[in-house]
């Protein structure tokens, strides 16, 4: 109980530090912080329950006004920001995520937090994601689906590093990985 | 301190948190409303004018936190450039501005323990479905105590991998990062367990 709690709090204070490292840039000039990855890691490695819940912490506490989010946004604007609903499909990221990881047990997990990650980090979170940047930015569903798109190739390979981080956590400290424990 | 804050004190922190929260929500929902350009750029400027008169820290600071919107409002401005329909996206600018100051500044004029109290109210009533409020309580400040912790322990891994192979660290130290948080875990577990903090 206190193991799990514990583990929660610090993959949430895991998602701030991830977002506050410095960015890569992109061919195409667009900054990615290895946040979103956190959120991914989140799934993977504590599961769909306790995944999401490190992941509402998270968002909680940055609405609260904690400059935690990628780039150093944080407060009540941040439900304002073109990136609403990539915030709000976060914890539905995690979850997902987690979900695939856990239920694919009979493949190795490097596969099974590889798709969760694909399908939960990137299809589900984009959804809301694209919902939300139309309504902010004032664009039909498909020209925000074109400016997301722009993001596409680094959560691809978020998703192959967490896949491999997953990996490589289970087999060092198999009962921390709650997604398989 | 890890907290969104104005650099000054100002009379907005003596206004009650819950209706600083209730006035936001309203005027967020009414913003939408609002399809004239010049009303919404009226109501901008007045914002920022307001916040002027804060003080010149605070109108600084302020303008400082709208910073990482650029990209977006790049992307709107070659859109509509391209498009050709300039007054749309003047409207749809200002709009973010607006709405995002706005929420700055119930942010920045208000205690963190403030929202954290409206918060333990609000999920009181989760208690009598047999959720464990103390939980949550417990795990909200283990995060904000362990997250400058966490990026110290970044910030050392990466220095010790940049001595060692004189490269950039960049996805490599997150293995360490994560396996020293699994000890962390295992320690603060262990002291939560042995002083019984859970027990209701």
């Amino acid at each position: 109980m206190e193991k799990k709690i514990v583990l929660v709090s610090l993959f949430a204070a895991l998602i701030a530090v991830l977002g506050l490292a410095p960015k890569v840039m992109l061919a195409s000039g667009v900054p990615i912080t290895a946040q979103s990855m956190g959120i991914m890691l989140c799934g993977t490695v504590l599961g769909a329950k306790r995944g999401t819940l490190a992941v509402l912490l998270f968002i909680t506490l940055t609405a609260l006004g904690l400059p935690l989010l990628s780039g150093g946004r944080g407060g009540l604007g941040i439900f304002a920001s073109p990136s609403v609903g990539f915030i709000v499909g976060f914890p539905l990221a995690a979850y997902v995520a987690g979900l695939i990881t856990t239920k694919l047990k009979m493949v190795k997990i490097f596969y099974s937090s590889l798709l969760g990650a694909i399908i939960g980090g990137i299809f589900v979170l984009y959804i809301p994601g694209i919902i939300g940047m139309s309504i902010i930015l004032g664009k039909s569903i498909s020209e925000a689906t074109v400016i997301a798109l722009i993001y596409l190739p680094g959560d691809l390979i978020k998703a192959f590093l967490c896949a491999t981080l997953t990996q490589t956590l289970f087999k060092l400290r198999p009962a921390d990985v709650l997604s398989r424990s | 301190m890890l907290a969104l804050r104005f650099p000054q004190h100002t009379w907005l922190e003596k206004i009650p948190a819950s209706m600083k929260l209730v006035l936001l929500a309203t005027a967020t929902s009414g913003i939408f409303f609002v399809e004239t350009l010049s009303i919404m750029v009226l109501l901008l400027v007045t914002t920022i004018a307001f916040q002027f008169l804060l003080g010149w820290q605070i109108f600084k600071f302020s303008l400082g936190l709208l910073k990482p919107l650029l990209p977006f409002i790049a992307i709107i401005v070659i859109w509509h450039l391209y498009s050709g329909d300039l007054g749309y996206g003047a409207l749809i600018i200002s709009r973010l501005l607006l709405i995002v100051t706005l929420a700055n500044i119930v942010t920045c004029s208000t205690k963190t323990s403030e929202i954290s109290e409206i918060i333990e109210k609000i999920i009181s009533p989760m208690r009598l479905v047999n959720i464990n409020t103390k939980a949550i309580s417990l795990s909200v400040l283990i995060f904000i105590r362990f997250t400058p912790i966490v990026l110290e322990r970044q910030k050392i891994l990466q220095l010790a991998y940049k001595c060692r192979s004189g490269k950039r660290p960049s996805w490599q130290i997150i293995v360490p990062l994560i396996l020293s948080i699994m000890d962390d875990a295992d320690h603060v577990a262990q002291a939560l367990k042995s002083r019984s903090t859970l027990r209701e």
